[in-house]
């Protein structure tokens, strides 16, 4: 088996040494899958291991290596992919006990296209059931259990992909597949102290992929750096007509880096100054040495803020009112008494008091709104502040119904995952330090939709300058 | 989705909240409107689902409709022009 330091390594640096013949794809997936055996049942990050599909993809990728073809990045690199992604002869349960048995019996198009490139599967990752689609309280709704931390297995990886993000942070793959609807991959990342990238809305076919929300719903990689999350995106993205909201050919494709002249110049950071009500210190501190840094190394950072509107709202209503039509049998069947999560067994019947009224008020909002937030994208690259607003949550169960009403907090009408997934804008997260309780914090960079390789270059720019990624759980 | 969670958590003090300042700052026949909002979708959920739902979850499922309402009304609020048009299919902005 390989050791730990090798298992900690990035993709891009796996990648070198499978090339240079170094190691074997079959040694590495043999590493991974032991110690996903062995550890992954502590972080209940996995659903379903796929060992014989692993071996059989490593075999043929380490035939080909013999033989010097090179596919790419990607080419022998194990990953495991969240289990809403159907991959042929498993089950996709998508976390949820109505679908333990599901099997869909053909690959989703992000499956094909990892299977393209050389990627061997050793796992199906858990998550939130029905990635919270019809709501859920916390990190216990899910059918295999709530996903622990890697850096303190008595706190939350956060949600909902939960299991790519407690697979990546305790190496039991290089990288993972995630989910986002509105900050599934961001929260976890920040949570795992790994790198998370939300891709453009339609940049990653979701055909084979469950939905939430069809105006909503984006695939994106969870990694060790945000360079490896480029690496990946480039071999994932592309125009897929059997996802209706896939963006056309000449957009949807994506290059991996960037030309060098682009690369050389200096980013226009906005520093948003209203995008959380509060932070706790340590985090603020945490990232205002992050912003301090970026200045240092030349880069032109501002303030600005968010432009007013009800940006949460919306996001929310969609995801709510679109869920009550994808989970429609679900609901009208009453199979949803079956989901973990008092919320998720009753929300789909409050959901279904909308009227189109209501859905088409709120998307004619949603277009205002998009088009004031893409207004500071002509003054500033990138916008950036804490991925999330405290560290990873303490896992606490919560049995019956409701509890919420205790709660005296005031609601986000800005958090930057409201705004950024309304409006189909790319982000990431890497992390940018601990809590004193040495939990990691993460800073997220934003970039007008489209504009994908503007959050990498980024986060691979603030990567060159910090360490915090190379930290990792006792 | 913790984002989605903690939302859902904090929007039941913001709907709370939202219902105060609108009963101090709008007429009684506008303060009610909301409510009879709720009372008429409630009572369709209840009709529809009711001989599913405990008493728990009936009370449950009546503030998860405030809170809709709280949401809903905040959209409301919000300023448009006729010709806006609703983003029934999410158009990216061109990239720049």
């Amino acid at each position: 088996m390989l050791d730990i330091e090798t298992l900690y390594l990035s993709v891009r640096q796996l990648g070198n040494l499978l090339r240079k013949r170094q190691i074997s794809p079959v040694e590495l997936a043999e590493s991974y899958l032991e110690r996903s055996q062995r550890l992954g049942p502590k972080y209940n990050a996995y659903v379903t291991l796929t060992p014989e599909l692993a071996l059989q993809q490593a075999r043929q990728a380490e035939r080909e290596i013999r033989l010097g073809h090179h596919r790419g990045p990607l080419h022998g690199i194990p990953y495991a992919a969240k289990d809403l992604v159907s991959v042929e002869g498993y089950k996709t349960t998508w976390g949820a006990a109505p679908y333990a048995e599901q099997q869909l019996g053909y690959n989703a198009a992000v499956i094909e296209k990892l299977n393209g490139a050389g990627a061997v599967l050793i796992g199906k990752a858990s998550m939130i059931e029905l990635a919270g689609g019809l709501g859920y309280s916390n990190g216990y709704a899910s059918l295999t259990g709530p996903c622990r931390n890697p850096w303190n297995t008595d706190y939350w990886t956060c949600g909902s992909s939960s299991g790519s993000g407690a697979i990546v942070a305790a190496a039991l793959a290089p990288w993972a597949l995630g989910s986002d609807t509105r900050g599934s991959i961001i929260c976890p990342a920040a949570s795992c102290g790994i790198a998370g990238m939300r891709p453009s809305f339609g940049r990653v076919s979701r055909y084979g992929v469950m939905t939430i929300s069809w105006s909503m719903d984006k695939l994106g990689p969870m990694a060790r750096t945000a360079d490896d999350c480029g690496l990946i995106l480039a071999q994932i993205a592309g125009h897929d007509p059997r996802d209706h909201d896939s963006l056309p050919v000449n957009q949807a494709s994506f290059r991996y880096p960037v030309s060098t002249s682009a690369t050389r110049e200096r980013l226009r950071i906005g520093r948003l100054t209203n995008a959380w009500k509060r932070l706790p210190d340590p985090l603020e501190q945490s990232l205002s040495d992050a912003i301090g840094m970026l200045r240092e190394a030349g880069e032109k950072v501002e303030d600005v803020e968010f432009p007013q509107g009800p940006y949460e709202e919306a996001a929310e209503l969609t995801i709510l009112m679109e869920a009550a039509a994808a989970f429609r049998d679900l609901v009208s069947s009453g199979r949803c008494a079956q989901l973990r999560d008092p919320l998720g067994q009753i929300n789909g019947y409050a959901s279904e008091q909308f009227s189109s009224s209501d859905y088409l008020q709120v998307q004619r909002v949603r277009a205002v709104l998009q088009k004031n937030v893409d207004r500071l994208f002509e003054r500033f690259d990138v916008l950036t502040t804490a991925a999330q607003s405290t560290q990873a949550e303490r896992l606490a169960e919560q049995t019956s119904p409701g509890g919420a009403e205790e709660e005296d907090e005031e609601i986000e009408s800005r958090a930057p995952d409201g705004v950024s997934s309304l409006c189909g804008l790319p982000a990431i997260s890497v992390p940018c330090g601990f809590s004193t309780e040495r939990l990691p914090y993460g800073i997220q960079f934003i970039a007008r939709a489209g504009n994908d390789h503007r959050v990498l270059e980024a986060a691979v720019r603030f990567q060159r300058l910090t360490k915090w990624h190379l930290e990792r759980p006792v | 989705m913790t984002s989605r969670r903690e939302f859902g958590r904090v929007i039941g003090s913001a709907a709370a909240s939202l219902a105060i300042s609108t009963s101090g700052e709008a007429s009684d026949s506008e303060a009610k409107e909301p409510d009879s909002e709720i009372e008429a979708r409630y009572a369709n959920a209840l009709r529809v689902y009711g001989d599913r739902l405990s008493d728990a979850q009936r009370k449950h499922l009546r503030r998860i409709l405030e809170q809709n309402e709280g949401m809903l009304a905040s959209v409301r609020e919000f300023s448009l022009q006729n010709s806006d048009s609703p983003a029934t299919t999410l158009r990216l902005e061109p990239a720049g």
